[in-house]
């Protein structure tokens, strides 16, 4: 695990990083034990504590049903997070499996496969998604799949490049001449020789997920209420902004403070995998 | 360079035909069936074979697609609104300049911000300005356009009551929107310029234009900036395409009346011609883009034009022999 060690030691060189990651991590651990850590339930409705201001009581007050909004921020991070998650790395395979291949057969197949990706790259993400959001219907299964699938296109082209240089390598042709079948060369040898820009991708792909997912559910295209997706909460909340604020900024901070961690770390992440930092 | 021009607009041209195919196809697996949606639940089986027969839809979906674009191309017909039976290219086009002039106001504000706080942070690395802009940069790309937008509808609207939070009766309701779809663009043009200029930096022809005495402006303007634009403008294009994306929640937020609210709107009232023909339109609005990007990269570099040139004279060699 030596190359591990050395991966953490890189990671840990600038403070930032190491500050985001632990704050990361420590959001992570609260959102995975909410079920100890929050107060009240997700869904547990006072009528007689509606719109509390945030107190040692209700640390970032009660909504328009008088739930706690700390708490509902601890289970919607669950599942921004969850779906966060799980979308990265779906789109990141998927992308990679598709990139790869088209690659390494080359020739009218790539050619085709980069023309149909073209068409998709040819919107802007955002509203692929939700073009396909709206067809498919609300839900966070539903929402996860519209991220995904806007997502897939961009990751099959950051694939293709390193492969194309790959595939001529002699190992692949060592493979090639030892009978290895063409699923074993791209999943044995190509895939693992550009693990590092996939993992790259995934971690900064997590927070753009993250993102796509709130405004899909901001926009009432995603996870619907009463569930406590971040994105939901602010949609719901904007009504009541202008008398009870910590219905939109709690959450939103919530939501700042992780995509913040994320986003350095991500950042250290490619940093200590360049070859090209390497001391 | 004209060749150049004409060959890319061409390319354009099967990329947008299958951009219509996907979005005719992503919208007509949408559950429900139009028929109903247009001649209401209750309307009789008769009724219903009879709008089928008028919109075309029983016919296949590949030839529907055929005569959409064939509308599109010969009269300029984006088909017809199910919810209000009238044309769907006029109201588009009234919606459409909203929307224009929100992203390219936005665009215009990421480029000079962006890219000006950019040069200043790599001009004066680590410096307290440099380490400000980085956090500020930072905070901008992770914070989410609509939590930037409700924010700002709070403190300006609400609280300090100096500007407008939603309509469209002038200039001033057109700040907020605009801050709004900026603010993390901005923040991502500082970040590439920067690391952009800075990766220039150590090039040695700096050091010559150093050496040779010419001044630190002239060094960072002429030197450094113009060989650092390649990655600075790809930036630029593909924040476009994020600006008419967000167009959509914050035409959402502000209540602006431009294509993305437009969509939204015909989402919510299952009006899939309406949502067809924006999506279609923001789309065009992103190839167009894509297209000025790419011939910029031609203006700004002369190797990239260079190379075109060449691949000309290999093909004249190539024929020839």
């Amino acid at each position: 695990m030596t190359g591990f060690k050395d991966f953490f030691r890189r990671l840990c060189k600038n403070r930032l990083t190491v500050v985001c990651l632990i704050l990361f991590v420590l959001i992570v651990l609260a959102v995975i034990f909410a079920d100890f850590i929050a107060p009240y339930g997700w869904d547990d409705q006072n009528i007689r504590d509606r719109y509390l201001a945030p107190s040692a009581e209700h640390l970032c007050g009660t909504d328009n049903y008088g739930r706690d909004i700390f708490s509902r921020i601890l289970y919607g991070g669950r599942m921004s997070l969850e779906i966060g998650l799980i979308s990265a790395v779906v789109t990141t395979v998927i992308g990679a499996v598709i990139g790869a291949t088209s690659a390494y057969f080359g020739g009218k197949f790539d050619n085709v496969v980069m023309r149909v990706l073209d068409v998709f790259m040819a919107m802007p993400p955002i509203l692929l998604a939700i073009a396909i959001a709206a067809t498919l219907g609300t839900g966070m299964l539903n929402t996860m799949l519209a991220v995904i699938i806007a997502g897939i296109p961009m990751k099959a082209r950051v694939a293709r490049g390193p492969v194309l240089a790959l595939r001529n390598q002699e190992f692949v042709e060592a493979a090639t001449a030892s009978n290895s079948s063409t699923a074993k060369i791209i999943f044995k040898h190509i895939i693992p020789n550009i693990m590092a820009p996939l993992i790259v991708q995934t971690t900064l792909s997590i927070s753009s997920s993250i993102v796509s997912v709130a405004g899909l559910s901001f926009l009432g295209l995603g996870v619907q209420p009463p569930e406590p997706e971040w994105g939901a909460m602010l949609s719901a909340g904007r009504s009541y902004l202008r008398d009870y604020p910590w219905m939109v900024i709690a959450p939103g901070i919530a939501m700042l403070l992780t995509l913040f961690s994320l986003n350095i770390v991500g950042d250290g992440v490619r940093d200590a995998l360049d070859p090209k930092l390497r001391d | 360079m004209t060749k150049f021009i004409v060959k890319r607009v061409l390319t354009m041209i099967p990329v947008l035909l299958g951009v219509s195919l996907l979005v005719f196809v992503i919208l007509s697996l949408a559950p429900g069936d139009p028929a109903v949606i247009i001649a209401g639940d209750y309307a009789e089986e008769s009724i219903l074979e009879q709008t089928r027969e008028d919109l075309g839809l029983n016919q296949p979906l590949l030839v529907q697609w055929f005569n959409y674009v064939k509308d599109i191309v010969t009269k300029g017909d984006f088909g017809v609104s199910w919810r209000t039976g009238k044309g769907v290219t006029a109201e588009i086009l009234d919606r459409f300049p909203t929307t224009l002039l929100v992203a390219l106001l936005g665009a215009f504000f990421t480029a000079v911000l962006g890219i000006g706080t950019g040069i200043i942070s790599a001009v004066r690395q680590y410096s307290i300005w440099d380490n400000l802009a980085t956090v500020i940069g930072m905070v901008g790309v992770s914070m989410p356009n609509f939590f930037t937008g409700l924010l700002l509808v709070f403190v300006f609207a609400q609280r300090l009551k100096i500007l407008p939070a939603s309509g469209n009766e002038g200039w001033e309701y057109y700040v907020l929107p605009i801050i709004t779809i900026a603010f993390s663009s901005c923040a991502s043009q500082m970040r590439m310029t920067r690391s952009s200029m800075l990766e220039v930096m150590r090039q040695d022809y700096i050091r010559t234009a150093r050496a040779k005495g010419q001044s630190e402006r002239k060094v960072v303007l002429h030197h450094q900036l113009k060989n650092a634009m390649i990655p600075i403008i790809t930036v630029i294009g593909q924040q476009f395409g994020i600006l008419l994306g967000g167009s959509m929640i914050v035409e959402q937020i502000f209540s602006l009346p431009g294509v993305g609210k437009l969509m939204m709107d015909s989402i919510n009232y299952r009006d899939y011609p309406m949502v067809r023909a924006s999506l279609l339109l923001l789309a065009f609005g992103f190839c167009v883009v894509n297209l000025l990007v790419d011939i910029a990269y031609a203006v700004v570099d002369p190797r990239i034009r260079s190379q075109f040139a060449k691949s000309k004279k290999k093909k004249a060699k190539e024929e020839a022999a």
